[in-house]
């Protein structure tokens, strides 16, 4: 209990800080907002007016607040490009997102655990190489490109999807998944391969372990002690490594929504970085540090459910 | 009930074949405790581990037999083994910390081998069994310890719970690896009084390997030397430890640390100058904070400890583990600032040699550049000279010129030590501080450093702060003794005059529990000594 109130104060001040900071990069980049929105054949006294009404002449702290108490009523301003709440902008993005990422991950959990055991458990056999060797591979090619070679195989070859075929969750939830299948791959495929490469190595090192010698002492079989005693020990590096990997992939998730055409938060982030639509960058990177740090924080939690050892400094 | 035939194990794995035991027999009694001694690398924990069925390497190729109650282990099928395996044969180690899982309670693991054996017994009947066994091994606070994960024990009470958990199918052989080793020497005498109780009570046969002469000398009724895979000799405790026959046996039992002074210390008390004076030094470390509104709480670890060291002479420092020797001696070398108290030097700041020669060493650095190291941090020394040096250092310590070249993995423990010993003499310090210097070391071997740490010694004039757990060693080596705990010092004085006439308490527990009193008398009764 202790543990989870430090780590939840801990939670609140890396969002405070990640925010402001976020707030304090737009206030300090050069170009104004209201010259950007107005164009710049506008007369000072209209950018000037313009500048009063959005409230920009006042101090920083005060501009801060302000946006900070709107940000967390769930008002995160009006684009200046669109003219309209952001809100409405990123609402209906950022599921599609999400569900990318989810998707993504529950891919990498469900490979690559089973094949990281696999491996272990014969290591040195035939199978092992075979995957270690593919393992490399895979590691080696990026998201995005292993987004087009599927896009290729699947979608062009094979007919198993449309590419360009996007279909909303709104519509029809089932294809809408059908279609994010491919994408999540891409973005999981190298992760599988490095947790599994992982886990194979943790398994083998905490093999050699004492406790593993008791184990078999006490009459278990092979199969027991790898379950019983050797997972949940060896799966603590890979934790932490699937943490980092997760908070990775939102970011990943941008570029290969554009490989396969999917309108995400990557694609009004890259659209609204080219037009200086600051609210909406703002409101996009405060939201995806908030997903980032959520992770952390519940990857922290999880290390103590597993690691009994764990404390805080 | 036990008996074990020719048995050859071998290793395959290198090119070249390698083979660590050679035509084992052992034959045991129920009830009976052996003892199987040797040192490290001579075949007695593979021996173990062979008789326990831990050893399924596909690259060991395992010959003779190995019968228990009429079945041969080595060639039943893996089924049949794990039947016996926790039910009829346990087996306890070295390491109780990393011998237990880390991430589980210590009430499941206690109950593994009862879960697996008797899977009629209720949850309720396996619970109670594992507190009535927690109980038995001396572990008080049953409830306490069976929610307790196993770091939040302490070395003894794990090694208990490794018995207990070993002991919960009442098993008719309980092979014990080294099971006293890593504790300290009261936890030590604790443990093997626990052993012999079972062994009474229980009539459970023990197979107790260990290193450590005396210990098996206390608890065995026949005793199994080995050396180099091979049985050196083999019988009674008198037969061997009277009479014993081989050159081997004679040199290991001559290697016993005893009561008496090997190493002679030349003159201690003409020069009388102080080298080293510590005055009052206190030293406290934070707790954690269970809420921010507390108070924050303090562990004094060195509570006013005052010493001085004079010229050559050589000052013993006894001590369990977490009595504050360790931080007193990273004080005295400046690694840790004291809070109150202060520290004189004379000339320069002292060497220190650490216990662990394997993890003291930069595995990624040859030797000659760990040796040089200290001379290019104080710099003004060309690489010829350098180099020079490194060469004088080497000889010095026993060891040759090629060595420098050397990883440190390539070296035995011995030469590992000698090695760290040179590095400490690199700069010719006037004082050095040995922590647990020899503790990690082979008998013989530490025989070995220990001798040639006083020739250096009494070459170079130098002063020796040696700190140990170790009585016997500290008697052989010191002129004065400290002794310490809980980070005070509760008794000091000539080294005779402490150990044949203590004064504090806790002084003449150090010294019953390493049997000291004992030997003294001259006369030994293997059953009372420790009761």
């Amino acid at each position: 209990m202790k543990y989870f109130a430090k780590k939840l104060a801990g939670f609140i001040a890396t969002l405070l800080a990640v925010s402001f900071l976020v707030f304090l990069a737009f206030a300090v980049i050069p170009g104004d907002p209201a010259t950007a929105m107005l164009g710049t054949q506008a007369t000072p006294e209209r950018v000037e007016a313009l500048r009063e009404e959005m409230g920009l002449s006042d101090p920083l702290a005060v501009r801060y607040v302000r946006w900070a108490a709107d940000f967390v009523r769930g008002d995160f301003g009006t684009s200046y490009s669109y003219h309209i709440p952001v809100t409405q902008m990123i609402g209906d993005k950022l599921p599609v997102t999400l569900t990318l990422t989810v998707l993504s991950f529950l891919l990498i959990v469900c490979i690559s655990l089973p094949l990281g055991i696999t491996c272990a458990r014969r290591c040195g056999g035939m199978l092992d190489h075979v995957i270690v060797v593919a393992n490399q591979i895979v590691m080696a090619v990026p998201g995005f490109f292993s987004g087009i070679l599927l896009t290729l195989v699947f979608g062009l070859i094979l007919h198993w999807f449309t590419p360009g075929g996007y279909v909303s969750y709104r519509t029809d939830w089932w294809r809408f998944l059908g279609y994010l299948f491919f994408p999540s791959l891409a973005i999981a495929l190298p992760k599988i391969a490095m947790t599994t490469k992982l886990l194979r190595t943790s398994v083998l090192a905490e093999t050699k372990l004492d406790y593993v010698r008791t184990a078999y002492s006490r009459g278990n079989g092979t199969k027991a002690v790898l379950y019983r005693h050797v997972l949940k020990n060896a799966l603590i590096p890979v934790m932490t490594f699937l943490g980092m990997a997760l908070t990775d992939m939102v970011a990943g998730s941008i570029i290969v929504e554009q490989v396969f055409n999917i309108p995400g938060l990557g694609r009004i982030l890259l659209t609204s970085i080219s037009n200086r639509d600051y609210p909406v960058v703002q409101a996009i990177i405060v939201c995806i540090a908030f997903l980032v740090i959520s992770i952390n924080f519940l990857v922290d939690l999880l290390y103590k459910l597993v690691d009994p050892r764990i404390t805080i400094e | 009930m036990l008996d074990v035939i020719d048995l050859n194990l071998e290793f395959h794995d290198h090119l070249v074949p390698e083979t660590v035991v050679y035509d084992f027999d052992l034959h045991m009694e129920p009830g009976e405790i052996v003892g199987l001694v040797g040192e490290s690398g001579s075949g007695k924990s593979m021996t173990a581990l062979a008789i326990a069925g831990l050893l399924s390497r596909h690259d060991m190729q395992k010959r003779g037999q190995i019968l228990f109650e009429g079945k041969d282990l080595l060639h039943c099928r893996r089924s049949e083994l794990r039947e016996l395996q926790g039910d009829d044969i346990a087996i306890i180690f070295q390491e109780p910390m990393t011998s237990l899982n880390p991430v589980y309670r210590v009430g499941p693991q206690v109950e593994e081998a009862l879960r697996i054996h008797r899977p009629e017994l209720s949850a309720e009947e396996i619970r109670q069994r594992a507190m009535e066994m927690l109980k038995e091994v001396d572990l008080e606070d049953a409830q306490r310890v069976y929610d307790s994960y196993p770091h939040q024990l302490s070395g003894g009470m794990r090694q208990r719970v490794m018995i207990a958990a070993a002991m919960i199918c009442d098993p008719k052989l309980l092979i014990a690896d080294e099971p006293t080793t890593a504790l300290d020497v009261t936890v030590q005498a604790q443990i093997v009084k626990l052993l012999r109780r079972i062994n009474r009570e229980k009539k459970t046969a023990i197979l107790f390997i260990s290193h450590d002469l005396s210990l098996i000398r206390q608890l065995c009724k026949r005793v199994v030397v080995m050396q180099g895979g091979n049985i050196v000799e083999s019988g009674t405790i008198e037969e061997i430890y009277e009479h014993p026959r081989m050159a081997y046996t004679k040199k290991l039992i001559a290697a016993i640390p005893g009561y008496e002074k090997k190493y002679d210390s030349g003159e201690p008390n003409l020069r009388q100058n102080e080298i080293l004076r510590v005055e009052d030094v206190r030293i406290r470390f934070a707790l954690e904070r269970h809420s921010l509104l507390e108070k924050r709480k303090y562990k004094e670890v060195l509570k006013g400890v005052s010493l001085t060291v004079r010229e050559g002479e050589v000052l013993g420092l006894v001590g369990e583990s977490g009595c504050g020797k360790s931080t007193l001696a990273k004080v005295i070398l400046g690694l840790e600032k004291p809070d109150e108290g202060s520290v004189f030097h004379q000339s320069q700041r002292p060497q220190m040699v650490f216990q662990d020669p394997y993890g003291s060493l930069n595995p990624a650095r040859k030797v000659g550049w760990i040796l040089e190291e200290p001379l290019r941090i104080r710099g003004g020394m060309t690489g010829q000279e350098k180099k020079q040096r490194v060469r004088f250092m080497l000889e010095k310590v026993g060891l040759e010129e090629k060595i420098a070249e050397r990883y440190p993995r390539q070296l035995s423990g011995g030469q590992r030590q000698r090695v760290c010993l040179a590095a400490a003499l690199m700069l010719g310090p006037r004082l050095l501080v040995a922590d647990e210097a020899v503790s990690a070391l082979d008998v013989t071997i530490q025989g070995q450093i220990l001798e040639l740490l006083f020739s250096l010694k009494k070459e170079m004039g130098l002063a020796i702060l040696f700190i140990s757990h170790d009585m016997r060693v500290v008697y052989q080596v010191s002129d004065r003794v400290l002794v310490m705990k809980d980070g005070l010092i509760v008794e000091s004085g000539d080294v005779d005059d402490v150990y044949f006439a203590p004064k504090h308490p806790y002084t003449k527990e150090l010294l019953a529990a390493a049997a000291l009193q004992e030997e003294k008398g001259g006369e030994r009764d293997a059953g009372t000594v420790l009761s």
